[in-house]
């Protein structure tokens, strides 16, 4: 799946470019963000297309976390729609990812 | 006047006639007498006037010519002797003469005078008379009439009247006379006008007028009148008659009635009467005529409208018997008329009158409509033939036999039987010459007495035809007599019989031929072996067709040729052996998938089929083949064969169709007796299988008793472990065998290398840890390197089974049967099972010869240590260091020992839990279960089993068995495959799918496990109680056990349910007996082991029953899981410790009250991630079609969470990340929740076995089963009834 990322000063906005992320296609997606993960340590992932996410896409979203925290990087979220936020929210999730309703907020929280 | 005078009087006095002339005579005589004698006295003169007296006298008496007479007498006598006497001749005298002449002239004329005078008088007279007479004549008619006669004056006025007319007014005629005619008539005017009339013109005729009578009656009259005139010829009035006409009339109407009669008449015998005048050609016809011809009345019709009317047919006929009539002959004839569609009959007959001239001048005739009897004479005529007909050409013979013997008469039907013609019969032949012989000595015998008796009755005869065949029939004759009773000649029908006799002949077959049938079926019902029965069958058939050969062909695996399995007239060395092709031009080929039989009566004029070599080879030419057919599908055919060339009956032909219908449920029969003689072998071999576990010492020999069991009590060919080497090769290396091999697991290289010699079965099981089932060797492509040496040692079918061992694929046991397609789903499910047992027992096995090795390593290490402080004490010293080396060594035995021991407890848990303890069933509708065991550190052979029914009914089986560790645990597992079996054994054989009664299968089940229970001198309590949930009642079999508590939910009451049986295993033949008890919804049934009323406490009290209750009176509000906790938390605290000395193992199980699900829908996906969705799709779809309340979109997210968690977690662990599996997924709603299950085939899943999530991100996965706990009301794991895995996920509706 082709990411599409905007780079919006340092900040990198990368857009899930699917509807769900489930066990079939996270470990798709997995693989087509590291590139864009590797390329930017500030990476906001823009999930306003989402409406689903399941286990493994928290664990590929976590993935994410883990690789850029490791490089001294930060993800932050955007947009994620009620269910969506729902699943984070069940797993805890949402206390680990910096979580904003727009893009815009979360690119300003890395300018702070 | 003389002349008339003569004339007149000679017609009145004619009489008088001589009296006149005698007087005359006389009186002149007198005179002329009187006067000689007084002539002196008298002068001439006096004579002559006395001579004139007498004429005159004469002359008015009698009439002029006596007066003539008399005159002239007088002259001749006064001649004679008064004048001069002279006489005549002297009357010279001339006065004499002239006196004479006066005197003749004078008496000429007063005769003359007076005659005619009297004559006028007597016609004055006459006149006078006849007047009189005429008035009173004319007065007497007028008196005489009987009509009213009457004269009328000018005046109008009565003037005289008869009596007649007195009678007919009632007045007399004194008051009629002087009285107005006209008011004596009803209608005056009329009378009046009628007399104006007469006066106008004279006279009046016939003008109908009616007299009134005083007494009011009339009387109708003709008046008749004319006028009559007075002398002067002046009218002087009317004289009328009326005719009394009451009597005409009376006639006119008798006459009218009797022409109305005869019209009648005619019309009843249609008799028309008629009349022609020639001359006008005019009819005259009755009305019946009209009637008859259909003509109308108005019309007068003419000759040649009657000759339009009559058949065109019969036209010219008529009109030359008219012709002929009129020249003179009878004219007598029935022909046809047309009367509008209609054709009618009608006789005619006429006469024709003549004139003096002969000429023809009027025909008078009568016609009859005769179309009834014409009708009738032709039905007659008709049926005589019919009749005729039927005598001759009826479906029978008829014929008449005289005294003699001698043929009288026959019919057409009876001498084309004889092939005679009547002329060569009727009087020349006796009826015995055409009978056979022995049927001449019947009839002659017979019909000697028949001409006495007078009948015969179906007597059969023979009888020979011209061309010397025979026919057979049956006679039947009466005698037909002469008044005196003598025997005449006879009436006889023959009926042909061959057809009767055919029938009869036909029935006599098919009798011996369904004997045949009755025969073989009984035969194979007595429980002959299939090859006797087939062997009888071909005997049979052959012999009741009597065809030479017969033959049972077996449609071999691969339906691509049948083998001449049995059969009957075949060379040597073909039954057995020889093979057809299946084509479909062979007649048995074409058979197999038909219903219908194939008869070719010659092969060598046969265009359908063609003949088998098999066929050729012995000359067959015709024959007869039908399928034999079995439940399963086609499983050969059945033919009988022939060198003759002959046709097969109906009757033969579904003779074979019966018989192979038998072969076909025989071969059912003897197959599904095979299948249950198999199943039962292979459960007496899963059985002695767990027995040899138990016993088992050694690996191999263990391994060497399993193949022996199988081939010995399971009845296979051959049984082989094979083990698969780690080697290069991958080869598989038997370790056991057992069964006819004759080198051929030598010969068979197998490899589980996925290269050729891999393919087979157990290279396959090997590599895919699955059962690898081959139904025939003969045509399974996988067993091509194998397949001669194999079918040559006469293997069938193969079924390969891995062993996993500790997770290990160790290698495979391999069965092989010697038929093919031997290994039905249900051997397969309790081979399978054995295996699995095997894989157990081979677990088990290492385990204990580990531990055993370790203890024996410490034994010896113990007496070697001994030995060397005994022998060494000297050198202990110096030997410090090899002393602790010992020691580290023993330590490390020790060490060894417990971890052994550590493994054996693993191993029996591991039993204990795979074996002994199922999982609960979660989804009985009304019943809520759960259950628990807590494992003590020594296995102590608790079990329980839970058998779902349908319609709600669960058994739940709960068992201790004496003794404690792997033996235990192994005869807990044993014992409980002796109630699988027992159970599933009385289910096929249940009538009408009735469930046995637990006492039954405790019963079976006990019976099949009592010797060896003995033996291992072991035994086991046990609570079989089946929960009947539609009939709220609960029945149990207590066999020594506990006894299990029942909880009222309404009271609270607690009851402990107690039987009164012996413990499984004490006494062989043991009779088992049941309790039955009624539950409520909210009830709680308890079972439970002594593990829990023996546990005891640091004092050594028993935690005891008493305790028990309370503690389950304490917390029965709680849900199943619920309660078992808290009573395993209690037993737990009381107990001070939770390692417990015995298993805590209980079930409990609610009742609860039933809901009815409101939506039901199912979906089928694949195993693979990107179906992933579907699952979602489905969760989505169902929960937003529910009927009532809906779900609220956050607990739809939810669902669709967990369950697309719960089909993740199936796809990537317990299918392993196969995508070509299968998910079923079953979303059902209740009222109150919604539930959805997947079921599926992989590896079960057991979420208590998975760690907690790591929540703190460190880590990407583990969350499934996490998330599908939290987004749902209720997860369960479990296995259900059909061996099928199930996650069931539970979000309340309200949640």
């Amino acid at each position: 799946m082709d990411v599409a990322v905007d780079q919006i000063g340092e900040v990198g906005v990368a857009e899930v470019p699917v509807d769900e992320l489930d066990a079939s296609n996270a470990p798709e997606f997995k693989r087509d963000i590291t590139p864009v993960v590797d390329s930017n340590t500030k990476l906001v992932l823009d999930m306003s297309r989402l409406h689903f996410v399941d286990s493994s896409g928290l664990g590929a979203i976590l993935s994410c976390l883990r690789q850029l925290s490791a490089k001294g990087g930060d993800l932050k979220l955007c947009c994620l729609s009620k269910q969506v936020r729902a699943a984070f929210e069940l797993v805890r999730m949402h206390r680990i990812f910096d979580i904003y309703p727009t893009r815009e907020e979360a690119v300003r929280a890395f300018e702070s | 006047m003389t002349l008339n005078f003569h004339n007149n009087m000679s017609s009145h006095i004619t009489e008088n006639k001589v009296a006149g002339y005698f007087f005359a005579l006389l009186g002149i005589t007198a005179v002329t007498a009187v006067c000689l004698v007084f002539h002196r006295q008298v002068n001439e003169a006096t004579v002559a006037l006395a001579m004139l007296v007498t004429v005159l006298v004469a002359a008015i008496l009698w009439g002029s010519k006596p007066a003539l007479l008399a005159s002239i007498a007088g002259l001749v006598c006064l001649n004679f002797f008064f004048l001069a006497h002279s006489g005549f001749s002297t009357a010279e005298d001339t006065e004499s003469i002239i006196a004479l002449v006066t005197f003749l002239v004078t008496s000429l004329a007063v005769g003359q005078l007076s005659a005619s005078s009297k004559e006028r008088a007597a016609e004055a007279e006459s006149e006078r008379k006849e007047a009189k007479r005429a008035n009173a004549y004319n007065r007497s008619l007028l008196e005489a009439s009987v009509d009213p006669l009457f004269t009328i004056g000018k005046d109008g006025k009565i003037s005289d009247v008869n009596p007649a007319t007195e009678s007919a007014t009632g007045f007399s005629m004194s008051d009629l006379l002087g009285t107005d005619f006209s008011g004596y008539f009803t209608n005056s005017d009329a009378a009046r006008d009628a007399y104006r009339k007469a006066f106008r013109d004279g006279v009046v005729r016939d003008y109908a007028l009616e007299i009134r009578h005083r007494d009011g009656h009339g009387t109708p009259v003709l008046y008749n009148a004319s006028v009559y005139r007075d002398e002067t010829g002046g009218v002087a009035g009317v004289f009328a008659a009326a005719r009394d006409i009451t009597e005409r009339k009376r006639s006119e109407a008798a006459l009218r009635e009797s022409e109305a009669n005869l019209r009648k008449a005619q019309g009843i015998a249609h008799v028309g009467s008629w009349a022609l005048d020639i001359s006008t050609n005019q009819f005259t016809c009755s009305d019946e005529v009209y009637r008859i011809f259909g003509l109308r009345k108005s019309h007068a019709p003419t000759y040649e409208d009657f000759l339009t009317t009559i058949h065109p047919e019969d036209r010219e006929m008529v009109k030359q018997a008219w012709n002929a009539a009129l020249r003179g002959s009878p004219y007598n004839l029935e022909h046809r008329i047309m009367v509008g569609e209609k054709e009618k009959w009608v006789r005619e007959r006429a006469t024709v009158e003549f004139d003096k001239e002969n000429r023809a001048i009027r025909g008078i005739g009568t016609v009859q409509d005769v179309t009834e009897r014409r009708l009738a004479e032709d039905r007659l005529r008709k049926s005589s033939d019919e009749i005729h007909d039927l005598y001759n050409n009826a479906p029978c013979g008829y014929h008449s036999i005289g005294p003699d013997g001698t043929i009288v008469r026959i019919n057409h039907t009876e001498l084309s039987w004889l092939g005679y013609s009547s002329v060569e019969v009727v009087g020349r032949k006796r009826y015995a010459d055409f009978l056979t012989p022995e049927s001449r000595r019947v009839f002659e015998q017979r019909f000697a007495l028949f001409k006495g008796e007078g009948t015969i009755q179906d007597l059969e005869l023979g009888l020979v035809r011209r061309d010397g065949s025979v026919l057979p029939m049956v006679l039947s004759a009466t005698a037909v007599r002469d008044r005196d009773g003598n025997f005449v000649m006879s009436r006889s029908t023959v009926y042909d019989i061959t057809a009767r006799r055919r029938a009869e002949e036909a029935v006599r077959r098919l009798a011996q031929l369904q004997t045949v049938v009755a025969g073989l079926g009984e035969y194979a019902l007595r429980g002959a072996t299939l090859d006797k029965v087939m062997d009888e069958a071909v005997v049979q058939v052959s012999r009741a067709l009597g065809t030479e050969f017969c033959k049972v062909l077996e449609l071999l695996p691969g339906s691509q040729s049948f083998l001449l399995k049995w059969g009957t007239g075949w060379k040597p060395g073909y039954v057995g052996s020889s093979t057809v092709w299946v084509g479909e031009r062979s007649p048995a080929g074409s058979r197999l998938h038909s219903t219908e039989p194939v008869v070719v009566a010659d092969f060598r004029t046969e265009k359908r089929f063609l003949p088998s070599e098999l066929l050729l080879e012995h000359g067959v030419i015709g024959g007869v083949s039908v399928a034999i057919k079995t439940k399963e599908g086609p499983y050969g055919v059945l033919g009988a064969h022939t060198r003759k060339h002959r046709n097969f009956t109906r009757d033969e032909i579904s003779f074979l169709q019966a018989v192979s219908n038998i072969l076909g449920s025989t071969i059912e029969r003897y197959r599904s007796e095979a299948q249950l003689l198999r199943i039962n072998r292979a459960n007496r071999a899963l059985s002695l299988c767990n027995e040899a576990m138990v016993r088992a010492t050694d690996e191999l020999a263990f391994l060497q008793r399993i193949c022996d069991v199988i081939v010995d009590e399971g009845g296979y060919r051959l049984c082989w472990v094979g083990r698969a080497e780690d080697d290069e090769a991958k080869s598989v290396l038997p370790l056991a065998q057992a069964g006819y091999d004759e080198g051929y697991l030598g010969s068979l290289n197998i490899t589980w290398a996925n290269d050729e010699r891999g393919q087979g079965p157990v290279g396959l099981g090997i590599r895919t840890r699955q059962t690898v089932v081959v139904k025939s060797i003969a045509i399974d492509p996988r067993m091509a390197p194998w397949r001669d040496a194999a079918l040559k040692r006469g293997y069938g079918s193969i079924i390969s089974i891995p062993l996993l061992v500790e997770s290990c694929v160790f290698g495979t046991i391999n069965i092989y049967a010697a038929e093919p397609d031997a290994f039905s789903d249900e051997e397969v499910h309790l081979l399978t099972e054995l295996a699995s047992d095997l894989a157990f027992g081979i677990t088990a096995l290492r385990t204990r010869v580990e531990r055993e090795k370790a203890e024996e390593d410490v034994r010896k290490f113990n007496a070697e240590l001994e030995q060397r402080v005994v022998e060494r004490t000297a050198e202990l010293q110096a030997a410090n260091l090899l002393k602790d080396e010992h020691l580290a060594r023993e330590q490390a035995a020790t060490a060894e020992l417990a971890r052994a021991r550590e493994r054996e407890a693993e191993v029996g848990y591991k039993i204990q839990r795979t074996l002994l303890l199922d999982q609960p069933p979660v989804d009985v509708s009304g019943l809520r279960v759960a259950a628990l065991t807590i494992p003590s550190q020594r296995i102590d052979g608790d079990f329980y089993i839970f058998f779902r029914h349908r319609d709600q009914c669960l058994d739940v089986i709960v068992g201790d068995v004496m003794g404690k560790g792997i033996p235990a645990a192994l005869v807990g597992a044993a014992t409980k495959s002796y109630f699988l079996k027992a159970l599933s054994h009385l289910n096929a054989f249940s009538k009408n799918g009735k469930l046995p009664e637990p006492k039954e299968i405790v019963m079976l089940s006990h019976a099949e496990v009592v010797r060896q229970l003995i033996d291992l001198e072991s035994f086991v309590t046990l609570s079989y109680a089946r929960l009947d949930v539609n009939r709220r009642c609960l029945d149990l079999v207590d066999c020594g056990h506990t006894g299990i508590v029942q909880v009222h939910g309404d009271s609270g009451v607690c009851d402990v349910l107690h039987g009164d049986n012996l413990p499984l295993g004490v006494r062989e033949g043991e009779i088992y007996d049941q309790i039955s008890v009624t539950f409520e919804a909210g009830d709680l049934f308890f079972f439970f082991s002594d593990g829990i009323t023996e546990a005891r406490n640091e004092d050594g009290e028993l935690y005891g029953i008493d305790r028990l209750m309370e503690t389950i009176k304490a917390n029965r509000q709680l849900d199943p899981e619920g309660f078992i906790e808290a009573i395993r938390k209690s037993v737990v605290v009381f107990s001070g410790s939770d390692r417990l000395i015995d298993d805590l193992t209980s079930v409990a199980v609610r009742v609860e009250s039933r809901e009815a699900a409101v939506a039901r829908e199912e979906v089928e996906i694949r195993s693979d991630l990107k179906y992933l969705c579907r699952t979602r799709e489905f969760v989505n779809s169902f929960c937003r079609r529910l009927p009532g309340t809906p779900l609220r979109q956050q607990s739809i997210d939810s669902l669709e969470l967990a369950v697309n968690e719960a089909a993740c977690n199936i796809m990537k662990h317990a299918y392993h990340g196969r995508g070509d599996r299968w998910i079923y997924l079953e979303g059902e709603a209740f009222p109150s929740r919604v539930m959805v299950r997947l079921y599926h085939l992989g590896d079960p899943f057991d979420p208590s076995d998975l760690a907690p999530p790591a929540l703190d991100g460190s880590r990407e996965s583990g969350f499934g089963t996490y998330i599908i706990s939290k987004s749902t009301d209720d997860v369960r794991y479990y296995r259900d009834e059909r061996g099928m895995n199930c996650i069931s996920l539970v979000k309340m509706r309200n949640s």
